[in-house]
């Protein structure tokens, strides 16, 4: 074998490792840009969850439809669903701007101006705090950054709270099951 | 505190038990360790054996605390001892499935054998020493759990993985609130949950 064949070898090796260090950053540019998407994505759809609660327990809060201390309860779970909000945008903000997501009005959330009674509006706000459950399960079986992960799961966890007072106060049993109801696939799609 | 219309009955129980004693039940809980720490591993089968040790550990106390503890309480918290065992079992159906996927290497497994005690090593399980000392072990066994349980979210790989150990946080972020009413606290103390008292 002639050093000169082993120099065109020895280019050629080069030439693709090169052409792979240069290419790697691309792709690796490309993956963390979707990484990113998906993410912001995600915090948009919890976000939004988020407002809709938020509505929600405000429209609870203020209606007469409470008992007093129910009312005191509400406006402290409506104000966790306004911290929620906050961070899931500051997180967005890290990962290039706000969601964009628009806080409803109260006819918009479902259920809410048709509850009539207590009793009706504690089943409104549980079946939307079941929801926003199964949504932060969904994305946190689906992966993502562990920054993103840690946030979500600190808020299902907050959410999973609220649905022990609400089971409270619906005489319900508390925490009736040893795991949280598995996801459904539809929440699973990016 | 502003009281709540969900402190019922159960929390006369409690008064009861009330004492100065703090006697850890959980000798690693609330320490200096970073939470980084409780589930060890690098691979999902690993952080996954880990969380079922965790898991027995809790059972095993919840047992140890519901002997001691007032009647009303433990006809509150006695599931909490079945739903850890529960867990373990999910943990173990998650575990079983990844050996599935690679036969040939179920040695790697970090999981608890038959003759290792659950828990060694974990959580280092004591026999509380009276009942006021037993619910602030439960409270922070189930901080403890928590705080495992985010960490492990974000280092997990696999979407099963994911998924039972999300399912189960948000148990165990449960019982604390239960906890919380049971000891006449608000249980819903915080918008952002974690394993901080």
């Amino acid at each position: 074998m002639s050093e000169g064949a082993i120099s065109r070898r020895g280019l050629l090796a080069g030439a693709v490792a090169t052409g792979s260090t240069l290419a790697l950053p691309g792709v690796a540019d490309a993956d963390a840009g979707g990484r990113r998407s998906t993410a912001r994505r995600r915090l948009r759809l919890a976000s939004e969850a988020e407002l809709r609660l938020l509505v929600a327990w405000d429209s609870a809060a203020k209606s007469s439809l409470l008992a007093p201390p129910v009312a005191r309860l509400a406006r402290t779970i409506r104000d966790h669903e306004m911290e929620h909000h906050e961070e899931l945008e500051e997180r967005a903000a890290t990962l290039g701007g706000p969601t964009g997501a628009v806080r409803p009005p109260a006819e918009a959330v479902p259920g809410l101006a048709a509850a009539r009674t207590q009793e009706r509006m504690l089943a409104v706000l549980s079946s939307l705090e079941a929801a926003a459950v199964e949504l932060y399960l969904a994305f946190l079986a689906r992966g993502g950054d562990a920054q993103t992960a840690r946030l979500f799961g600190q808020i299902v966890a907050s959410q999973g709270q609220h649905q022990v007072v609400l089971r409270h106060l619906q005489g319900a049993e508390p925490v009736p099951d040893a795991l949280a109801p598995a996801p459904g696939p539809a929440h699973g799609a990016d | 505190m502003v009281p709540h219309p969900i402190r019922f009955s159960r929390r006369r129980a409690l008064t009861l038990a009330a004492g100065t004693g703090a006697a850890a039940l959980l000798a690693s809980c609330g320490g200096d360790e970073e939470p980084q720490a409780i589930l060890p591993g690098t691979t999902d089968e690993e952080i996954l054996g880990a969380a079922i040790a965790l898991e027995e550990s809790a059972s095993v106390a919840y047992e140890e605390a519901l002997r001691i503890l007032p009647e009303l309480i433990v006809a509150v918290l006695a599931p909490f001892a079945d739903h850890e065992l529960a867990h373990a079992a999910a943990l173990r159906e998650v575990l079983g499935g990844m050996q599935v996927e690679r036969r040939g290497r179920p040695q790697d497994v970090t999981a608890p054998g038959p003759d290792e005690p659950p828990g060694t090593g974990v959580t280092g399980v004591e026999v509380p020493s009276d009942p006021a000392a037993a619910m602030e072990a439960l409270d922070a066994l189930e901080r403890r759990q928590v705080d495992a349980y985010l960490d492990a979210l974000g280092r997990l790989t696999g979407s099963a993985a994911r998924e039972v150990c999300a399912r189960i946080l948000v148990v165990q972020a449960q019982h604390l609130s239960e906890l919380g009413v049971v000891s006449g606290r608000s249980p819903v103390p915080r918008a952002l949950v974690d394993g901080s008292a």
